[in-house]
């Protein structure tokens, strides 16, 4: 009987060994309610095409990318990596970690499902190595409208000097104007819309791609100028040390007026009345900052679960149910997006009238990081705006 | 049958150990120390680059700002666990009822993680929801405790935090120590008529120099792998500036994929941490020799 156990076990470990050996799994970090619900519309598609949905998940991105990297290094990759598409998959086409799918762009024709500019922003290395999935618009202001009206703010303010105004007014009703948190992608999320008042969306791209002219230009001071004026002005002093859900539940509990976030603060507020908060896109702004969440398909991953997963993904009926349950927007054109609602909605509206650019978090590592330690030393220790530019400039030099 | 003596068995038995331990912690510490003289910076590579990584450390402030920052925090920790420590072990051992009560007290917070601790104390120590607050409320409205958003003073609140979570080991240590030693010298002492706290501080913690010992090495480990109550105390701010060498290594290495500069600052921790602690455990270490 001990060798029929034995046996077993063995036959076990060898088919499990084996399974792995065929890097036909995909690695993701899509666990929570509303991801794994969108996670799921993709598996059924995926199976349904003829596929054996296999996958490795983890708790946040990073730790999805990373152990897939390390398993890369082992000589076992997965078939596919959930990332952000942009400057972290442009680091695996730059040191030939993807799979070059250039014959399945052409033979599934992407060029007829994706928009020209999704096709361009896609390719971040020589060749075509990642399928998007979802957009998402970055540059929301939730605003808690009880605090404005009681403040005397009739509305969310549509212009920048009107931003201005309803602060002083949130502050001489002695709440928080605006809520901010003190991790340095926060800092740079409010440098976003800042920037947006005075920077079009090419120059704003321009900065984070450390374009000297544009560092260097008037319009950058003033952007470090407006920055310095939120900052010793309109902040409480809790800011420096503070996470973004508690930030954030600043708003969605009345005790401040504005935070900027991403789209994935609209969980938040899901138990205030609508009429209680708002999300816009940045107001003052004619742009839109996106970012393409997909899937990258990685070197030495089995071929043909790669085809079958970027069919998947691209299927106009799985875009159209998946992005409604996740509140992003989908990436293939002509998909019925009246399943939209709250602020996904706003942010599929706000494509119509916006043009869109890309969002920092998307550009080269070394990039967002000059430009968030700059903000994190300008912020904590209140240094001018000349330095502030000064010190940018320097550091996007040195790259 | 070869008769094998005790001593050869326990050779035998730590054999596995000290290989797998010699491969995986001194074989990839060797591999990492490669790894700081080449460029690697999202994989590793093989181009040898010299001494770049560690000039690039050489002129990096933040670099230095994170060991003068150990240093502060080691030294204030080290110091105050190992002197409160031993003033609580003697207080305990004082006390005739209660000693256990006050035992699990004070031991209670190594019970927990740091980084509960680091995310309990930051709660703590905010002034919009912490202590500033609570004082505020009693009604002191000038009071202000601000230390951990003050750019200056971070680096002392993770020494709070720090000390809160370490003092109740050390007072176990030198409360065994302290229970482990000759009563008689009690006796003795009433005898002659000595006081109490001489009898302490002139014979018995004496004795407790090798619990000393084993109180300053994991203490010094603590701080210098210190990262955890870091990141959730303060996260390394306001700015960076409660920043300590272990988060430098991590931040270079994964979230900015630099991987030979963050093999160089972890090269450099190691060799400080040797430089320090190795002269003090060779004179311990070379006292047993005489006693």
């Amino acid at each position: 009987m001990k060798i029929f156990k034995y046996l077993l076990l063995t036959t076990a470990l060898v088919t499990v060994q084996s399974a792995q050996a065929k890097n036909d799994d995909i690695a993701h970090n899509w666990t929570t309610d509303a991801e794994a619900a969108a996670m799921q519309v993709f598996v059924d598609t995926f199976e349904s095409l003829g596929g054996n949905w296999k996958e490795v998940t983890a708790g946040s991105r990073e730790d999805s990318v990373l152990a897939a990297k390390t398993r890369v290094l082992g000589g076992n990759p997965p078939a596919a990596v959930q990332q952000l598409i942009g400057g972290e998959t442009a680091d695996w086409d730059n040191n030939g970690l993807s799979a070059n799918i250039d014959d399945l762009v052409k033979t599934q024709n992407w060029a007829g499902k994706l928009s020209p500019s999704m096709m361009k922003q896609i390719k971040t290395g020589p060749h075509y190595s990642s399928v998007p999935a979802f957009l998402e618009v970055v540059n929301f202001l939730y605003s808690n409208t009880d605090v404005l009206k009681s403040a005397g703010v009739d509305e969310v303010p549509s212009t920048w000097q009107a931003f201005l105004d309803s602060l002083d007014k949130i502050k001489n009703s002695g709440k928080i104007p605006l809520a901010l948190g003190g991790d340095s992608w926060q800092l740079a999320i409010l440098y976003d819309h800042v920037a947006l008042s005075v920077l079009n969306g090419e120059e704003y791209g321009k900065v984070i791609d450390g374009d000297m002219a544009t560092l260097n230009s008037n319009k950058m001071l003033q952007v470090f100028k407006r920055l310095a004026f939120l900052r010793d002005n309109y902040l409480d002093v809790g800011q420096a040390n503070r996470s973004f859900p508690d930030t954030l539940s600043l708003v969605v509990s009345g005790k401040a007026g504005y935070n900027f976030m991403g789209g994935w603060g609209a969980g938040f507020f899901k138990d205030k009345q609508p009429n209680q908060w708002a999300c816009t896109i940045t107001p003052w702004a004619r742009e839109s900052l996106t970012l393409i969440e997909g899937f990258l398909f990685v070197k030495g991953g089995d071929k043909a679960t790669q085809a079958l997963l970027a069919k998947a993904v691209l299927n106009k009926n799985a875009q159209q149910q998946a992005s409604a349950l996740k509140g992003n927007i989908p990436v293939v054109q002509g998909v019925n997006m009246s399943n939209l609602t709250g602020c996904s909605k706003v942010a599929a509206d706000s494509l119509k009238t916006n043009s869109s650019y890309t969002h920092w978090n998307a550009k080269a590592t070394d990039n967002k990081t000059a430009l968030q330690d700059v903000l994190a030393d300008f912020f904590a220790n209140k240094i001018s705006a000349q330095q502030g530019q000064q010190q940018l400039v320097k550091k996007m030099g040195l790259l | 049958m070869v008769k094998i003596s005790n001593k050869k068995w326990g050779l035998i038995a730590l054999l596995p150990a000290l290989i797998v331990g010699g491969y995986f912690i001194w074989g990839f510490g060797a591999y990492t120390a490669y790894l700081s003289f080449t460029d690697s910076t999202f994989l590793p590579s093989n181009t040898w680059v010299g001494l770049k990584q560690y000039r690039r450390l050489f002129y990096d402030d933040v670099f230095w700002l994170s060991f003068k920052n150990m240093f502060i925090y080691g030294s204030l920790y080290l110091i105050g666990c190992i002197v409160f420590g031993a003033i609580l072990a003697i207080l305990l051992d004082c006390i005739k009822m209660g000693e256990t009560l006050f035992r699990t007290i004070i031991l209670y917070p190594m019970s927990v993680s740091l980084i509960v601790t680091g995310i309990a104390w930051q709660w703590f120590l905010n002034p919009t929801s912490g202590v500033e607050k609570i004082v505020r409320g009693f009604g002191f409205e000038g009071f202000e405790f601000r230390w951990i958003v003050d750019s200056d003073m971070s680096i002392y609140v993770i020494v709070l935090g720090a000390l809160w979570h370490g003092i109740g080991l050390i007072m176990i240590l030198f409360l065994s120590g302290i229970k482990s030693t000759n009563p008689e010298i009690w006796h003795s002492a009433r005898l002659d008529g000595i006081p109490a706290h001489r009898v302490y501080t002139g014979i018995i913690l004496p004795q407790l120099r090798p619990i000393l010992l084993t109180a300053v090495i994991l203490l010094a480990f603590n701080v210098v792998r210190s990262f955890d109550i870091v990141a959730a105390l303060t996260g390394g701010g306001p700015g960076r500036s409660s920043i300590v060498p272990a988060m430098y290594v991590f931040d270079y290495f994964f979230d900015r994929s630099k991987i030979a500069q963050g093999a160089a600052a972890a090269v450099i921790m190691v060799l400080t941490t040797i430089i320090i602690v190795a002269p003090y455990l060779i004179h311990e270490v070379g006292r047993k020799g005489d006693t």
